[in-house]
């Protein structure tokens, strides 16, 4: 039972036995006077009447009315008058007293009044003796009213209090709840703080946990920042700060390798005479010089959407885009922007050729890069327009993709349900399943093909079209949950997060459900940290709904993983690019090692995306990573079983 | 000079004889009345506690005398110890019901205070209250005038003509010859609870009644 409710009852048991209590002794008090004035209205009455006895012409007949008159218009149960030898002369008794009291109550609240007495003179002869007594039912009617009432009112006083002190206790007891859920919150490793409450006893616990709250935090955000220097020392240049060789051509190859890619766009930026600058102007003016250049690509790659860029060696630079862009005009913007750098520095000119190609899914990042090579290696010295490595198939395919036509096939896919959601298990340790994560499948054209979220997720995003293909997205999971006992996680885009439609959408599903908490939604690092506030609430919302809420492709802004510390998130799942040949790389290890027991701290899963073979498993199952899912993971995976 | 001892030694007996005297009665007297005595002397001073002493010494003469000796002996020293002074003058108020107590030790009161005392000190010599009424008389005086009064009137049997106890009229005559005095009320004890009611306050705004008010208070002295 509650605090609140226990102490309700106390105080309404308390309020109802003072008020019993007053009860009592009101009707005891008020049956007293009652007592006091019947004796007194008998004593006055036969007083009163002896009086008037005693002066009047005494003929039996007269004394006799008199009486009479006055027994039939007053209240009375007996008058008589006793001769001097004590014989009745007269006598009116009232034999049939009616009262509407109970006999009880008369039993408990009997009145026990003496009758009045007085002498009646006639002359100075004693005519008599006058015995009078009033009627007490009326006393008792009177006081079984007055107790009914009292009763009445004591009953509607305890339940008002009753109802006030609820409202009262739960004024006062308001701070415990908020106590309560932030201690809950520790209990499920969210660090949350929360502003003390006026009440002392409840202040001191708030600031107890909230210290803690506090050191916790301070230690997940020191933490992140070392791994995110560890990060740019392992994964990033030193002079440019972008990716360097490794990480670069990891993050290409993984993408060009996923599922949901299906066209991207790789330039390649090569400088020249390195060697020649670097003779005349010497080592650390050639790093100023190729910091200059990496700054100039990095801030032009910041214009486009999902665009990466790295140093692959010297004086070799690589512009990748994950999704479909015009390569021709891509790479006229970055030689646009390289010669205008060269016009504003002082230094001695650098010669650059630039050179930039398509990309399909299933390319070989090695292969590719091979090429390009080559022609860059036989190019000239100076080309006056960027090379364009042709692949036949390009131009067919972007002819297609005129967006009209694009949300011609979108309404049709959406009109017919041509949508389906693809099942890749993500297991972990000792062969359990935590979810199927579910990306989205269109069906589009006559064809028998399926895309992936990468083919149309570039035009879905112009025609402001992505929050309602998740919203599908959720009834097909939802349907699916309602069919089998599976657990299932479906991406949620940085619009459908933000939109108001999806998430009313979430909240009339979720009712629909048995047991929510099959149901996990993950939204990438970019869409969540691009907008914290927004994907914090989102979180919150999913989590009171009960379900399970995570964040995907974790792989760059580690420094703001230790935001997470009050959010409460179920899972964390690390990008590819930091998984590849992860048994190859210590230092990636190492980092790897530091993000698991980071997350784990917050109560979160590390989960390793994109697992190609038991190599990359042994080592991730050595560095703490809880779960796994990618090409290799299967459901009848063996992980963790050492 | 052997005359003038034996002058002082007959006045020490005396005084012996007196305090022995004295003594004697104290020890003899009444209950009631020792009460009343230490209770004098401490509100009302000596005269009246002489008064009072008086009154032991009626008291012990007339255990066991007839209730006509009683009757006539109990009017008598009421009407010679209490002036008739009226209440107004006494008390500063228009009509005060005094105990026997107050109006021995003020030495005065009106025709109330006159038939309480009678009524108190002869229902204390043993006289059934049955036999005593207090009565409201109108009196013509002998200028012819019409005034309120107060009486004793002792009936010898239910029935009888009552003897008249007044201070007005010293002598106790039988009510047929009293054409003066002409009775509207009679009352007595009868049917008054004082005693069964703890609670009864003497002078409280609940208690009007100025006879259950005096009978109250005598109570509360301890002189019933």
């Amino acid at each position: 039972m509650s605090l609140i409710k226990q102490i309700r009852i106390a105080i309404s048991v308390i309020i109802l036995m003072v008020a019993a209590g007053c009860l009592f002794l009101g009707v005891y008090d008020d049956h007293r006077f009652m007592a006091e004035q019947m004796q007194k209205k008998n004593n006055d009455n036969a007083n009163g009447l002896a009086i008037t006895l005693s002066n009047i012409q005494k003929d039996n007949v007269t004394v006799e009315l008199i009486v009479s008159a006055q027994f039939d218009m007053g209240n009375y149960r007996r008058i008589a008058i006793v001769s001097p030898e004590n014989k009745t002369m007269i006598e009116r008794v009232n034999r049939n007293p009616h009262s509407v009291a109970p006999k009880w109550f008369q039993s408990l609240f009997s009145i026990s009044i003496h009758p009045g007495v007085a002498n009646i003179q006639s002359g100075w002869q004693q005519y008599g003796t006058l015995i009078l007594e009033s009627e007490p039912s009326l006393a008792y009617d009177q006081l079984w009213e007055t107790s009914r009432h009292a009763v009445l009112w004591t009953l509607i006083v305890a339940l008002m209090s009753y109802v006030v002190s609820g409202v009262w206790l739960k004024r006062i007891l308001k701070p415990l709840e908020d106590v309560i859920g932030q201690a809950e919150a520790l209990g499920e490793r969210k660090y949350i703080t929360i502003k003390e409450p006026k009440t002392e006893e409840f202040r001191k616990l708030v600031r107890t946990m909230n210290i803690l709250s506090d050191r916790v935090k301070s230690m997940v955000t020191a933490e992140s920042e070392r791994l995110n220097v560890l990060n740019l020392q392992i994964n990033y240049d030193e002079v440019t700060g972008l990716m360097n060789q490794a990480h670069f051509s990891n993050t290409v190859a993984v993408a060009l390798k996923d599922d949901s890619f299906v066209e991207g766009m790789l330039i390649l930026v090569q400088l020249r005479n390195l060697s020649e600058i670097d003779k005349q102007l010497g080592y650390s003016v050639t790093n100023q010089l190729i910091k200059k250049v990496g700054d100039a690509i990095r801030q032009q790659a910041e214009h486009y959407a999902d665009v990466v860029s790295g140093r692959m060696s010297g004086g070799m630079f690589g512009i990748f885009s994950r999704q479909p862009l015009n390569d021709f005009a891509v790479a006229a913007e970055f030689k646009l922007v390289l010669e205008k750098l060269n016009a504003a520095q002082q230094l001695m000119q650098f010669q650059f050729v630039v050179a930039h190609t398509k990309t399909k899914k299933g390319d070989d990042f090695a292969d590719i890069h091979r090429v390009m090579q080559f022609i860059l290696d036989l190019s000239s010295d100076q080309a006056v327009v960027p090379m364009r490595v042709m692949n036949a198939n390009s131009i067919l395919t972007s002819r297609k993709n005129y967006l009209g036509q694009w949300k011609e096939q979108f309404l049709q896919a959406i009109e017919h349900k041509n949508i389906k959601l693809a099942r890749y298990p993500v297991m972990q340790r000792e062969q359990q399943l935590l979810h199927y994560e579910c990306p989205l499948r269109l069906h589009i054209d006559e064809g028998d093909q399926w895309l992936a979220a990468g083919a149309f997720i570039d035009w879905a995003s112009q025609l402001d079209m992505i929050k309602t293909l998740d919203g599908l997205a959720l009834d097909c999971a939802v349907d699916m949950l309602h069919k089998s006992d599976d657990s299932l996680s479906v991406n949620v885009s940085a619009a459908a997060m933000r939109s108001d439609e999806y998430r009313a959408k979430i909240q009339n599903l979720m009712q629909t459900i048995q047991q929510p908490a099959r149901l996990s939604f993950e939204v990438s690092e970019e869409a969540a940290f691009s907008d914290f506030l927004q994907f914090r609430e989102f979180v919150y919302l999913v989590k009171s709904l009960g379900c399970m809420v995570g964040m995907e492709h974790v792989a760059t802004r580690m420094a703001q993983l230790g935001d997470l510390h009050e959010l409460g998130l179920d899972f964390v799942k690390f990008d590819a690019s930091l998984i590849r040949d992860i048994h190859l790389r210590p230092q990636q290890q190492s980092l790897l090692r530091g993000l698991c027991m980071m997350v784990r701290t917050m109560g979160i899963m590390p989960i390793a995306e994109g697992v190609r073979d038991q190599k990359e498993l042994d080592s991730l199952n050595a560095v703490g990573i809880e779960a796994v899912t990618g090409p290799f993971v299967q459901e009848n995976l063996q992980f963790g079983t050492l | 000079m052997r005359r003038y001892v034996s002058s002082s030694l007959t006045r020490i007996a005396a005084s012996l004889c007196l305090a022995l005297c004295v003594l004697w009665t104290h020890t003899l007297a009444d209950d009631y009345v020792l009460a009343m005595l230490e209770k004098v002397r401490q509100r009302y001073g000596e005269e009246a506690y002489q008064n009072v002493m008086r009154l032991n010494e009626l008291y012990s003469q007339l255990s066991g005398t007839s209730e006509m000796t009683k009757i006539g002996m109990i009017n008598d020293f009421v009407n010679q110890h209490v002036m008739f002074v009226d209440d107004i003058n006494i008390w500063g108020k228009e009509d005060y019901w005094a105990t026997p107590l107050e109006t021995f030790g003020k030495g005065a009161g009106d025709c109330e205070d006159f038939s309480i005392a009678k009524y108190t000190l002869l229902k204390k010599l043993g006289i059934l209250q049955d036999k005593l009424r207090m009565t409201y008389v109108r009196a013509r005086m002998s200028s012819g005038t019409l005034r309120a009064h107060m009486v004793v009137a002792y009936y010898a049997t239910p029935n009888s003509d009552p003897l008249i106890l007044d201070n007005l009229n010293f002598q106790i005559l039988p009510a047929s010859r009293r054409s003066d005095l002409f009775p509207v009320f009679s009352f007595n004890e009868q049917g008054l609870f004082v005693a069964n009611n703890p609670n009864q306050r003497a002078g409280s705004p609940n208690n009007i009644s100025k006879w259950r008010d005096v009978l109250t208070r005598m109570r509360q002295d301890g002189l019933e």
